[in-house]
């Protein structure tokens, strides 16, 4: 890779010790990935749960923060995906005091290398959405998926350690969708129903993702009817993203790069096109139908303000018989609480948790240790990733959910 | 044993020998696996019930552009 003398200046280790390793990290990316340079990024969002990291991450984190201070700090606005428990609530998840403390060092290890700790996965909605063009180092794919298309900012999945690796040194290796040629359209898909409910996005999304396939594929959607909204898209692309390992769509004439179709096709190049019905999306949720469940929960990613007053609406006068879980950022839980929402869904018998997602918080040993298998949620994320974790998921509709809730895990005719 | 030779576009780190686990399908050490038992513990996933210690995975897409790292 090219470096410039800031660069070389960040490998001599004169800013650090822990932005050498970074810089070294981020050369090694680079040339694996073909990147010739750096670009800079104003910001950095990290995955650094301890599901994820274990002990052995969080030693290492551990060593960065005993570096002295000069030689430790993030160099640019770094922020944290959701961490593996809501400390307030982990007791009535039954998870264990050793993930407590492991979960305890891994925040004072980021914390002193002065990493913000939203832990949050919608921090696009809640924190500081970037804008078009901007270069973004961000870690958790359904962040990526909505920063890239919904708001035309340009990141790569970047991992754990290689989203740190950029708060260091505030830069990343400039490869995949830093570069316009990379953002062109791959393959068309005529959608001939637009979802109203978030469930039928994710659907759709993952649809869409498992045509794509892989990273590198980029969908534009033609024959969306309407501009959906932000937990539409946040619901779409998060599934997009999980079963397709997609990182950048397109929605003729609603997402900012293509206003038209036109404009992210490479001129002359035929891509493969798809047709999805109503018909794909009904298919798709029946491939995981269930009679009963024994959880329901709302979760990845966490719900936006106007989704925790949807469920509060829904749950109103109503009793959940079977653990129902809600969860959200500390950010629109701190509203949440302030405007009475929190009250009403915990009077109705659910748990309003904050900061932590649920697949990252030891979902298998909170079923093991509650003894949860079947699970209801409107999250196609979800009912993606808890098939590994030994759950049988099923995915309905937000209403459904709640229904089941409140029927004892019995699953209504609602969809 | 197959004695069949796979190629990727790019590699890192330092050479290794062993076993290999072959599958066409997609892989994320966070949804596909069962870490603490080493198995691949994702129904759907071609690998599901396959022991992974010690052995070499061969696979043809990755969650994220760079096999291994950790996204979600």
């Amino acid at each position: 890779m090219n470096l410039t003398a800031e660069e070389q200046a960040l490998r001599r280790g004169e800013f650090g010790e822990a932005a050498q390793w970074a810089i070294e990290h981020q050369i090694k990316v680079g040339d694996y990935l073909g990147a010739r340079d750096f670009v800079a990024v104003t910001s950095a969002h990290v995955m650094a749960d301890t599901e994820s990291l274990g002990e052995a991450g969080v030693e290492w984190l551990e060593g960065l923060a005993r570096l002295p201070a000069h030689a430790r700090r993030v160099r640019i606005f770094t922020i944290t995906d959701p961490r593996g428990a809501d400390f307030a609530a982990a007791h009535r998840l039954k998870q264990q005091p050793w993930m407590l403390e492991l979960e305890q060092r891994a925040i004072a290890a980021l914390e002193a290398l002065g990493v913000l700790m939203t832990n949050t996965c919608i921090n696009y909605q809640t924190i500081m959405a970037p804008v078009s063009g901007e270069h973004v180092a961000y870690g958790d794919t359904g962040v990526v998926v909505y920063c890239n298309s919904v708001c035309g900012a340009r990141s790569n999945f970047e991992g754990g350690p290689s989203a740190l690796a950029a708060a260091l040194t505030g830069r990343t290796p400039r490869y995949g969708y830093h570069f316009d040629e990379r953002r062109r359209a791959t393959l068309v898909i005529n959608v001939r129903f637009t979802p109203c409910e978030l469930n039928d996005w994710g659907a759709l999304g993952a649809i869409v993702g498992r045509l794509a396939g892989d990273y590198w594929q980029v969908p534009a959607l033609v024959g969306i009817e309407r501009v959906p909204t932000s937990d539409e898209m946040k619901h779409f692309g998060a599934a997009l993203a999980s079963y397709g390992s997609v990182a950048l769509f397109h929605m003729a004439g609603i997402t900012p790069e293509a206003r038209r179709l036109d404009d992210v096709l490479a001129p002359g190049e035929t891509v493969a096109d798809h047709e999805i019905g109503e018909a794909d999306i009904r298919a798709f949720a029946r491939a995981y139908a269930v009679d009963a469940v024994d959880v329901v929960v709302f979760s990845a990613p966490q719900l936006s303000l106007m989704e925790l007053a949807q469920v509060a609406t829904l749950l109103d006068g109503r009793e959940a018989r079977i653990p129902l879980l809600v969860v959200t950022s500390p950010q629109v839980k701190a509203d949440a609480d302030r405007i009475g929402m929190t009250m009403r869904i915990e009077a109705a018998g659910g748990l309003v948790l904050a900061g932590m997602c649920f697949y990252q918080s030891y979902a298998r040993e909170m079923a093991e240790a509650n003894g949860w298998r079947r699970l209801a949620t409107n999250s196609a994320k979800l009912v993606n990733i808890l098939g590994g974790y030994g759950y049988r998921p099923t995915l309905l509709s937000m209403p459904a959910c709640i229904d089941a809730a409140c029927n004892g895990g019995r699953l209504s005719r609602r969809r | 044993m197959s004695g069949e030779i796979f190629f990727a576009v790019a590699g890192m780190g330092a050479k290794t020998r062993g076993t290999a686990l072959v599958a066409k399908d997609g892989f994320s050490a966070r949804y596909d696996l069962d870490r603490v038992r080493g198995i691949f513990s994702r129904p759907d996933h071609k690998l599901a019930g396959e022991n992974f210690v010690g052995r070499v995975l061969v696979l043809d897409v990755a969650m994220s552009p760079l096999p291994g790292c950790s996204t979600t």
